[in-house]
């Protein structure tokens, strides 16, 4: 079909033929590694450990894990077979740079390497997910090396990258199993633990992390990488900002529909996440929310009113 | 285009035992395979449980069983000797045919309707050939026949299929619409009867959902935005990837479902029936559906490059995305 041709003609598949293109990311749909049965986590689930902190809101439970932090850390540093790292992303604000993922690595008490990777026009837990990738990998082939402690904020993108399954960011996740099968199969000893963050606490090794991913700004370019996820938002984001251009024009919203803004001046922008603005704070009590939308609305047709 | 679906008789349990496993075997299934499956095929044995009751073992040596996990791939691959002996003596008769189970449709594209109507008539004979071959029976009373012409001509000529009850005098009209894994195509494919079947589906259960909350009792608001959105949207965009598209004409049907959103706001919110559309949807915290379809089809696009390489989509895409597979003889 010539492209002048393909242009006239409509329907899905063309439509998917045209934005294919924008997605760099491939899958493997029937990874070997992927089988029930063979996965690592099937294999191998006592040699891969989550530390995972996700109860903690409170104040006090922070600083006590804080202090578990700490000695955990100083454990590491005292042991000679065990590599920690310290796995950081930092993504743009803006939609002319792309996502930074940095990995950390130290044997007792010396640094001894530190990557710095650019991972595209990605979400938080894709590019966490390459920072993660790149330290197991470094990690394995650190000689009489035992046990890696991974430190990270989100033991989501940890989770993930011990599943080989079809996901965002399968690429990383795929060689996270492959490396991680080899190394952990050769003595039973080994063992990998991820332990949670929370970046808040700005804490010791991981706010060097941190920091290091802050520094680099690296702009996008003509084609940088996507990952279906960022794909998948950036559709979303487009139809939610239609929706919000829509709901300015008083023709769609009514024109006594009550303006309400939040606390810091800004507008009441509509959204269908979790219900809704209006719906989701009064929505479980059934009599004020009727007379709430009611009164927002301001209106009533004549009839039914004198009824 | 015309296209003949047929339907085969009793598809699961009129299977040939010693033909599929022939079959298996010319596949190259080793013969550990062989046997593995006529352990399971052969001499199989149910009873039936009522309460207490326990009838003894009665024989259930027919076909492959319906509802077993093997029996769609074993029925793939039973038919597969048909279509492809189809394939080698139907090169000059330019059609093609697709099967999904038991539901098989020959289409022939040409110019002109009388045309496709002969090469339908050579090919039906020549599938009821094969099927009989290897055990099979066509149930000619079934058989359907659908026309696809974007002209505005409504010249739709009947069909002589040779076979009782269409022959003779009695022809095999074709049919307005046809209706194929719950997908209503009509003549010019634009899809309105498909929108408006499942749009008044979803109507009728949100006038039905009434009864779950008025104004001063019932579910909570929150709880009816859930339910419409998990139980009702689904069913009014069911095969919304066929009608909906960049730039497809399809303002019609969208203000069918927005009818139907509209009385769901209304059922969510209970605001007064005359109230602006945009403000209760809103309310509501439900996206307008022409955006709801543009974000799902946006989404559903990149969804093609999770498929596997041998897909059948991924092979009629463009060259970009065959990954070196061989691509269908359509490929765009």
């Amino acid at each position: 079909m010539s492209e002048a041709f393909k242009r006239k003609v409509k329907g899905t598949v063309m439509e998917i033929d045209r934005h294919l293109p924008e997605l760099t990311e491939s899958f493997e749909p029937v990874a070997s590694e992927a089988r029930p049965g063979t996965r690592l986590m099937d294999r191998l689930p006592d040699q891969v450990i989550f530390d995972d902190c996700s109860s903690l809101l409170e104040q006090d439970a922070l600083e006590a894990h804080e202090r578990d932090l700490f000695t955990i850390l100083r454990n590491v540093r005292l042991s000679d077979d065990t590599v920690y790292c310290s796995v950081d992303a930092s993504l743009p604000d803006n939609t002319q740079h792309q996502a930074v993922s940095v990995a950390i690595l130290y044997w007792e008490f010396e640094e001894f390497n530190r990557v710095c990777h650019v991972a595209g026009r990605v979400t938080a837990p894709d590019a966490e997910l390459f920072a993660i990738c790149s330290a197991i990998i470094l990690a394995t082939q650190q000689d009489n090396c035992e046990k890696i402690y991974i430190f990270t904020d989100s033991i989501a993108s940890a989770r993930r990258a011990v599943d080989p399954s079809l996901h965002s960011g399968q690429g990383h996740s795929l060689a996270v199993c492959r490396t991680l099968a080899a190394w952990l199969a050769e003595d039973s000893s080994c063992t990998i633990t991820f332990i949670q963050v929370p970046s808040k606490l700005e804490w010791s090794i991981h706010k060097e992390a941190h920091d290091y991913a802050k520094d680099l700004i690296s702009p996008a370019g003509l084609r940088p990488d996507t990952s279906i996820d960022s794909v998948w938002k950036a559709v979303t984001k487009r139809s939610q900002e239609t929706w919000t251009r829509m709901f300015e024009d008083p023709s769609y919203k009514g024109r006594n529909f009550l303006h309400l803004e939040r606390l810091d001046g800004d507008a009441l922008k509509p959204t269908y996440i979790n219900g809704g603005v209006w719906l989701s704070p009064v929505g479980d009590n059934l009599l004020v929310a009727v007379r709430l939308f009611r009164c927002i609305l301001n209106h009533a047709p004549i009839g039914l009113y004198y009824k | 285009m015309s296209v003949l679906a047929f339907d085969i008789a009793q598809f699961f349990p009129s299977l040939n035992h010693v033909m599929l496993l022939a079959i298996l075997r010319k596949q190259g299934f080793s013969s550990f395979m062989g046997r593995f499956f006529a352990s399971y095929l052969v001499d199989r044995f149910t009873s039936y449980l009522w309460g207490s009751f326990r009838s003894g073992p009665r024989q259930a040596d027919v076909g492959v069983s319906q509802g077993s996990a093997l029996s769609p791939v074993l029925s793939a691959l039973y038919i597969a000797p048909v279509m492809k002996l189809y394939h080698m003596q139907a090169v000059a008769l330019k059609t093609s045919l697709l099967s999904y189970v038991d539901d098989g449709t020959v289409m022939a594209q040409s110019k002109s309707l009388d045309e496709n109507r002969e090469t339908l008539k050579d090919a039906y004979a020549l599938l009821l050939c094969l099927s009989v071959a290897i055990g099979l029976v066509l149930e000619h009373s079934k058989t359907k026949y659908f026309i696809f012409d974007r002209s505005h001509s409504d010249y739709s000529p009947p069909i002589d299929l040779g076979y009782a009850p269409y022959t003779g005098k009695n022809l095999l009209k074709p049919n307005l619409y046809w209706r194929y894994l719950g997908f209503y195509f009509d003549r010019i494919l634009l899809f309105y009867k498909h929108v408006r079947y499942y749009s008044t589906k979803a109507l009728s259960l949100v006038k039905a959902m009434k009864m779950l909350g008025s104004s001063t009792r019932g579910l909570p608001p929150k709880e009816k935005c859930l339910l419409y959105r998990l139980c009702v949207l689904p069913i009014a965009t069911y095969g919304y990837r066929l009608w909906y598209s960049e730039g497809a004409q399809c303002k019609k049907a969208l203000s069918l479902l927005k009818t139907m959103q509209r009385k769901a706001s209304l059922w969510i919110t209970r605001a007064f029936s005359t109230s602006p559309t945009g403000g209760i949807e809103s309310l509501a915290g439900l996206i307008p559906v022409h955006l709801h379809l543009q974000k799902m089809a946006g989404r559903a696009n990149f969804r093609a490059a999770t498929l596997s390489d041998t897909h059948p989509l991924r092979l009629i895409l463009g060259q970009d995305h065959h990954k070196g597979t061989q691509p269908h003889p359509c490929a765009i």
